[in-house]
C-alpha cells in the first residue's frame, strides 16, 4: 500500500540540487560484492547445519542449492551436447562430440519434475551450489570455498557470535594464465570446465573460465554457448543487472538461437533493467 | 513460471504465512540477501563487518520466519530485524566515522576506472553524510530516499508512527542537505583533478 502522504523523493524533485540527486542514485547502486552471498550462505549453513537451512525437503534431494544457482547449470547440458554434436558432425570432429559428451551426461540429473511455480527445482545434479564442490579441481580455490562449513550449535542465538564470514575477494588477475589452445576442442573443454565450476557452486571461478575462454577463443565456434553460461553464472553469482543486459543482448543479437527460449525461461528479460 | 530474484516479488503474493505460502528460508535468503546486505551498510555497519552482520540477521530470520504473520512485506520485516542488529553491533564496538580513504573503499568492483571512481567517490559521500544522522533518521532516510519504501512500510518496519516517520524524514533531509554542500564540492574537486585524496 502506498501513502499519499509521502512526501516528493530527493531523486525525482526537480527543486532537489542535481549534485544531491546524484549522490542519492549513487547510494541507491549499492550492491554486495559479488561473493557476499555465497560465502554467508556457506557459513550459514555451517552455523545451523544443512538440513535446517535448506528445510525438509532435503529428503528428496532437492535443496542443497538455492534453486536459481544450478537451474542455470544444469539446463546447459542437453543445449550443450545437441550443438556439439551438430558441430561435431558438421566438421567431423567425432572424437570432440565423443568427449563432451561424455563429460556432459557425468553426472546425470537427480529430478526431471517440473519446477514449482514459487521454490523452482532446479534441473541439475545435486552438487550444492553455495559449497564446495566435491572435486577440488579448481586451478584456485573458490572465495566460496573459503568459508567455513562445519557444523556448529544450532542453538545458537541470535545475539550470539555466529560464524565468521568475512567475505574474501577475488584476487586481481587471478586467473590462470591461458594457453595458447586454439582448436574446436580446447574451446569446448575451456567450456566444460567452466561448466563444471557453474554446476559445482562456484559461478565466480565459472565466469573467469569463461572470460578466459572469451580471450583465447574470439571466433570460437561456441559462442553462443559461452555466452548461455556467462549469463547463467552471473544469474548464480546475483549480478542481476549484468545478466539482464547480457540476456537482452543476447536475444537481440541471436533471436533465432536454439538457447533463446532457455534465456527467457530464466526470466531475466520481464525484468527492468536499472 | 519460476521464481524471481526480484525484491518484493515473493513477499508481495505471499498470504498470510509465508512458509506455508512455499517461502522458505532458502527463498527468502536469495530474494532478499542483497536488500539486507545494503541495509547494514546504510545503518553503518562497514564492509568488512557486513557479511557477519548479515549472517546474524538470516540467523534471526531463520528461527522467525515461521512466525512470519505476512501482514507486510518481507522487506519491512527484514528491515526491523537489521536495525536492531546493526543497533546491537554498534553499541557493542562502537562506530567510528569513516575516514575519507576507508570510506572510499566503500565499493571496490572492477568497472570503467572512470565511473567506478565516481561512484566510490558518491557513495563515500554519502556514506560521511549518513554518518552523521542519529540512527533513527537514518533508518528512514535509507528506506525512503534509497530503498523507496512508502512511509507506512516505514512506519510498520521502524514500528512507529507515521508521522514520526515524516518528521524524521525532514530532520534527516535538513543534515543531508547540509551535510552534502559541505562533503560533496570537495570530493567532486577531488574526482575532477584526478586524485582520490588529496
Amino acid at each position: 500500500m502506498s501513502s499519499l502522504k509521502d512526501p516528493v523523493r530527493l531523486v525525482v524533485d526537480p527543486s532537489c540540487p542535481d549534485g544531491q540527486r546524484e549522490l542519492l542514485r549513487h547510494g541507491a547502486s549499492l550492491e554486495p560484492p559479488r561473493d557476499a552471498e555465497g560465502v554467508v550462505w556457506q557459513a550459514l549453513v555451517g552455523t545451523l547445519g544443512a538440513a535446517a537451512v535448506v528445510g525438509a525437503a532435503d529428503a528428496s534431494g532437492k535443496t542443497t542449492t538455492p534453486a536459481h544457482a544450478t537451474k542455470a547449470a544444469g539446463a546447459t547440458t542437453q543445449t550443450l551436447v545437441a550443438v556439439v554434436l551438430a558441430l561435431g558432425a558438421l566438421a567431423g570432429v567425432v572424437a570432440l562430440g565423443a568427449h563432451f559428451v561424455a563429460a556432459t551426461k557425468s553426472p546425470p540429473p537427480v529430478s526431471k519434475s517440473p519446477p514449482p511455480a514459487a521454490a523452482p527445482q532446479p534441473r541439475a545434479p545435486r552438487a550444492p551450489a553455495w559449497a564446495p564442490p566435491p572435486e577440488p579441481t579448481a586451478v584456485e580455490k573458490s572465495p566460496w570455498q573459503d568459508a567455513p562449513t562445519p557444523v556448529t550449535n544450532r542453538a545458537q542465538s541470535a545475539a550470539g557470535s555466529p560464524r565468521s564470514v568475512r567475505a574474501k575477494r577475488q584476487p586481481a588477475g587471478a586467473a590462470a594464465t591461458p594457453s595458447p589452445g586454439t582448436s574446436a576442442s580446447d574451446e569446448t573443454a575451456s567450456i566444460e570446465e567452466a561448466r563444471l565450476a557453474l554446476r559445482s557452486g562456484d559461478p565466480i571461478r565459472a565466469l573467469r573460465l569463461l572470460e578466459e575462454c572469451r580471450r583465447r577463443f574470439p571466433a570460437g565456434v561456441l559462442g553462443q554457448e559461452r555466452e548461455l553460461l556467462t549469463i547463467q553464472a552471473l544469474v548464480s553469482a546475483v549480478r542481476g543487472r549484468e545478466s539482464r543486459e547480457r540476456a537482452a543482448a543476447f536475444l537481440r543479437k541471436y533471436p533465432n538461437s536454439p538457447h533463446a527460449g532457455e534465456i527467457r525461461d530464466l526470466g531475466l528479460g520481464a525484468r527492468e533493467v536499472r | 513460471m519460476r521464481a524471481t530474484v526480484n525484491r518484493d516479488d515473493v513477499v508481495e503474493t505471499a498470504p498470510a504465512d509465508a512458509r506455508g505460502a512455499g517461502l522458505t528460508f532458502e527463498d527468502a535468503y536469495r530474494a532478499h540477501f542483497a536488500f539486507v546486505w545494503r541495509s547494514l551498510r546504510r545503518l553503518g555497519i562497514r564492509e568488512e563487518d557486513a557479511s557477519d552482520a548479515a549472517q546474524e540477521v538470516f540467523i534471526v530470520v531463520h528461527r522467525k520466519l515461521p512466525e512470519f504473520a505476512g501482514r507486510s512485506k518481507l522487506t519491512t520485516w527484514l528491515y526491523g530485524v537489521c536495525f536492531r542488529v546493526a543497533s546491537e553491533r554498534r553499541r557493542a564496538g562502537g562506530r567510528a566515522p569513516l575516514g575519507v580513504q576507508e570510506a572510499e573503499a566503500f565499493v571496490s568492483r572492477p568497472a570503467d576506472p572512470a565511473a567506478t571512481a565516481e561512484r566510490n567517490q558518491g557513495l563515500a559521500v554519502l556514506e560521511r553524510i549518513l554518518d552523521r544522522m542519529p540512527d533513527e533518521q537514518r533508518a528512514v532516510f535509507c528506506l525512503f530516499e534509497l530503498e523507496g519504501m512508502t512511509g507506512d512500510d516505514i512506519a510498520e518496519s521502524l514500528e512507529i508512527p507515521l508521522g514520526t516517520v515524516y518528521s524524521r524524514l525532514r530532520l534527516a533531509r535538513a543534515v543531508f542537505t547540509a551535510a552534502s554542500t559541505e562533503l560533496a564540492g570537495p570530493a567532486e574537486a577531488r574526482i575532477q583533478s584526478g586524485g582520490r585524496n588529496a
